[in-house]
C-alpha cells in the first residue's frame, strides 16, 4: 500500500463536492467554508421553469425543498455557469440505510409528493435518489435543486426504475422479510437490483398487488428486455399525464400500506433496555441537564441514543443532536416521536459504533463516512462504555482515541462491573477483564480529555463525567 | 454431481416398452402397464426421430395457480403495450422499466378512469333520489 494517496484521486476543481459529479445541470461546491450549487447554462430553460411555474414556491412552502438565495455568479467555479445558489444549510446528511423504516417511508411519500406537485406544474423529477432527500426542519425535503426537468407529454417517467430500486424495494424488503435488508443499500449505490428483490420477498407479497406490479412485474420486464435497444421517441404517446398520476398513486398507496413495528404489533412498551431504578434514572436526567448547562453544546452526538431521551434534553440545548443507536427499533420509536411531535434538529440514525458506514461511492468519496460527517461538540455516550470495551474488547485507550477524534466536550458514563447489565456482559465471556475498573478507565480518559465533573449517579454504582478534550485545557466548559 | 457420469448428459433413452412418466401425458386414455403410449401425436409431434429420443427433461413443479392468474391478466392486458417495443437506436439499459411502466400505468389509468365513470353512474341514481344533496364531485385518482 503506498502510504499517500495518488493526487489524481482528487477532484477536478478544488472545493467541489466529490459526490457531485453526474448530473450535468451542476453540481456543489463549498467556497469559504459555505456551500454553494452551480447551475450550468445547459440546465437554465429547467431552472427558469422550476423558479417562474411556481413550483419552487409550492415546494418550500410545504418543506418538500431546499430554500435557497441566488449567489454572485462570479463565485462561478468555471464558464458554464448560469446562476450559483447557496442552499440552506442541512445540519447533518444521514444516508437511506442509516434511515429507519419510518424515515425511508416518508422519504418515499415525499418523492411522490413532489413529483406530482412538479406534474401539476409542468414539470417532473428526473432522478429519484432516497439520498437527495433529507431531513430539514424534522421533515424530510429534496436537497437536490436541480433534481427537475421539463415534463414532455407522451414520455414515461425516467426515474420510475430508481424510484422501486431506492424506495419501493427496500421498503418491501424491510416490512416483508427482515428490517435488516435495509443495509443493502450500504452496499449497492443505486437501490436494491429489483431481480434480487423478489428473490428474497416472501412468495405472499406476490398477492400485494402494488408490489406485484411495481417489484415482481417489473422485475420480470427487466429481464425479458435485457437485451433489448429502444429508441426514445419510439416511446412518444405511449403515455399521459392521466396514466402517470395513475402510477404515481399506485406507488404512493404501494409504499403507505407497508409496515414495520418493532418487536410485532405491540410496539409501545417495547424498549425497556436500562436497568435503572426510577429515581436512578431521574437523577441521571437532572446530572446531564446541570453539565448541559454549564457549557455551548453546539452539534450534540448522541451515542447509543436509544429511544431518544437523553438526546431531546440535549435538543433543549444545542441546535442539532445526531441520536444514534444501532437497534432499527430504537431507532424508529426515536424517529416516530419526532415526526409526532413534530421536532426539529434532531436526526435519529441506525449506525454500529463498532463497525461505523465507510466512505462508498466512486474514489470512496461519494458517501462520507459516519466519522467524517463529525466531529460534534459535544457527545453524549450513556451506557455505552462498557458495550464497547466488553462486547467489542476494545481497550479504554482505543475508546479515549475515539472520542478524542470525534468531539470537544464528552459526557460519558462509567458501568462498574459489577453493574447488572456490565455484569451481564462479562457472565458471556470466558476471560477477565481485570483492567476493567474505574482507576483504569478515567486514567486512559484523562490522557486525551481533561475531566472537568465527576458525579456518581445516586441508587447505582454508575460514574458520569464531563470531560473536555484537550489534556491540559485552559478553557472551562 | 455423480461420480464417473458424462458431462455433457447423453439424452435419455427410453427402453421399449418402459411406462411414460406422467407428466408427459397430455391427453388420451390412461395408459396400460408395460404399454408405452405413442407420445409423436401429443407435444412432441414434431419428432422425426421414430424411436423416441427424449431429452432427460426433469419433472417441473406446478406453477402455482394464484400467481398464474395474476400474471396472467396482467400480461395479457399489457400485452400491447409491451410487445409494441421496436428494436432501434442506442442501448437503453431502462427499456424494460420504460416499457413496463407503460403497461402497468396503462392498466392503472384505465381502472382509475373506470372507476370515475361508476362513480358518475352511481352518482346519477343518487341525485334522483328525493332529498338528496349534488353529490361530491370525485378527483381520487389513488388505487392500489
Amino acid at each position: 500500500m503506498s502510504p499517500s494517496p495518488p493526487t489524481t484521486l482528487s477532484p477536478a476543481r478544488p472545493g467541489t463536492d466529490p459526490g457531485s459529479f453526474r448530473d450535468p445541470a451542476g453540481f456543489v461546491f463549498r467556497r469559504d467554508g459555505e456551500l454553494y450549487r452551480q447551475v450550468n447554462t445547459s440546465y437554465r430553460p429547467a431552472y427558469d421553469l422550476l423558479m417562474g411555474s411556481g413550483l419552487y414556491e409550492h415546494l418550500t412552502e410545504r418543506g418538500l425543498l431546499v430554500r435557497h438565495d441566488e449567489a454572485d455568479i462570479d463565485l462561478a467555479s468555471d464558464s458554464r455557469a448560469y446562476k450559483i445558489i447557496r442552499p440552506r444549510r442541512v445540519e447533518f446528511i444521514g444516508y437511506p440505510f442509516e434511515w429507519c423504516f419510518s424515515q425511508l417511508q416518508d422519504s418515499a411519500l415525499a418523492t411522490l409528493d413532489i413529483q406530482e406537485a412538479a406534474l401539476a406544474l409542468g414539470m417532473s423529477l428526473k432522478d429519484a435518489n432516497a439520498g437527495n432527500i433529507q431531513l430539514i426542519d424534522g421533515r424530510p425535503a429534496l436537497i437536490d435543486t436541480l433534481s427537475f426537468e421539463p415534463y414532455e407529454e407522451g414520455f414515461p417517467w425516467v426515474a420510475y426504475r430508481q424510484f422501486c430500486q431506492h424506495f419501493l424495494a427496500p421498503l418491501a424488503l424491510m416490512s416483508r422479510t427482515d428490517i435488516r435488508l435495509g443495509q443493502l443499500l450500504l452496499a449497492i449505490l443505486d437501490g436494491v437490483p429489483l431481480d434480487l428483490a423478489v428473490r428474497l420477498l416472501p412468495f405472499r407479497s406476490r398477492l400485494n398487488p402494488g408490489l406485484f406490479m411495481h417489484l415482481h412485474l417489473h422485475a420480470r420486464g427487466q429481464r425479458r428486455h435485457m437485451h433489448h435497444v429502444t429508441n426514445r421517441e419510439s416511446l412518444r404517446g405511449r403515455m399521459n399525464l392521466r396514466k402517470l398520476l395513475a402510477l404515481i398513486g399506485s406507488l404512493r398507496s404501494t409504499v403507505r400500506k407497508l409496515r414495520w413495528n418493532p418487536g410485532g404489533s405491540d410496539w409501545a412498551d417495547y424498549y425497556q433496555r436500562d436497568s435503572y431504578t426510577g429515581t436512578a434514572l431521574e437523577q441521571k436526567k437532572k446530572l446531564v441537564v446541570a453539565m448541559l448547562a454549564g457549557l455551548d453544546p453546539g452539534p450534540v452526538w448522541d451515542l447509543g441514543a436509544n429511544t431518544g431521551e437523553f438526546s431531546r434534553i440535549a435538543l433543549a440545548r444545542g441546535d442539532s443532536v445526531v441520536s444514534l443507536d444501532f437497534d432499527p427499533g430504537a431507532v424508529e420509536i426515536n424517529y416516530r416521536q419526532m415526526t409526532r411531535d413534530g421536532e426539529s434538529g434532531l436526526f435519529p440514525l441506525v449506525a454500529d459504533l463498532t463497525n461505523p458506514t465507510p466512505s462508498t461511492g466512486w474514489v470512496n468519496a461519494e458517501r462520507r463516512s459516519l466519522l467524517e460527517r463529525g466531529p460534534a461538540q459535544t457527545v453524549i455516550a450513556l451506557a455505552l462504555t462498557h458495550h464497547l470495551a466488553i462486547s467489542n474488547n476494545v481497550p479504554f485507550t482505543g475508546i479515549a482515541a475515539f472520542f478524542a477524534g470525534l468531539t470537544r466536550h464528552l459526557i460519558v458514563e462509567f458501568v462498574p462491573a459489577d453493574d447488572p447489565m456490565a455484569a451481564r456482559l462479562l457472565s458471556m465471556r470466558n476471560h477477565d477483564f481485570p483492567d476493567y475498573t474505574v482507576e483504569a478507565f478515567e486514567a486512559a480518559l484523562s490522557a486525551a480529555f481533561t475531566i472537568r465533573r465527576r458525579e456518581p449517579i445516586p441508587n447505582s454504582r454508575r460514574v458520569l463525567y464531563l470531560m473536555e478534550n484537550g489534556s491540559d485545557a485552559s478553557t472551562s466548559g | 454431481m455423480i461420480p464417473g457420469a458424462a458431462w455433457p448428459p447423453r439424452p435419455f433413452r427410453r427402453p421399449a416398452g418402459a411406462i411414460t412418466r406422467s407428466w408427459y401425458s397430455v391427453d388420451g386414455p390412461t395408459p396400460r402397464p408395460g404399454v408405452a403410449r405413442n407420445l409423436s401425436r401429443h407435444s412432441f409431434s414434431k419428432r422425426t426421430d421414430p424411436e423416441l429420443t427424449l431429452p432427460n427433461i426433469p419433472p417441473q413443479p406446478p406453477v402455482p395457480l394464484l400467481r398464474a392468474v395474476l400474471a396472467a391478466v396482467l400480461l395479457v392486458v399489457a400485452a400491447p403495450g409491451v410487445l409494441r417495443s421496436r428494436q432501434l437506436a442506442y442501448i437503453d439499459p431502462g427499456s424494460g422499466s420504460f416499457l413496463i411502466q407503460i403497461a402497468i400505468a396503462t392498466v392503472l389509468g384505465g381502472a382509475v378512469m373506470a372507476r370515475l365513470w361508476f362513480s358518475r353512474i352511481i352518482g346519477i341514481f343518487r341525485r334522483t333520489r328525493p332529498g338528496d344533496d349534488e353529490p361530491e364531485p370525485t378527483d381520487d385518482v389513488e388505487s392500489g
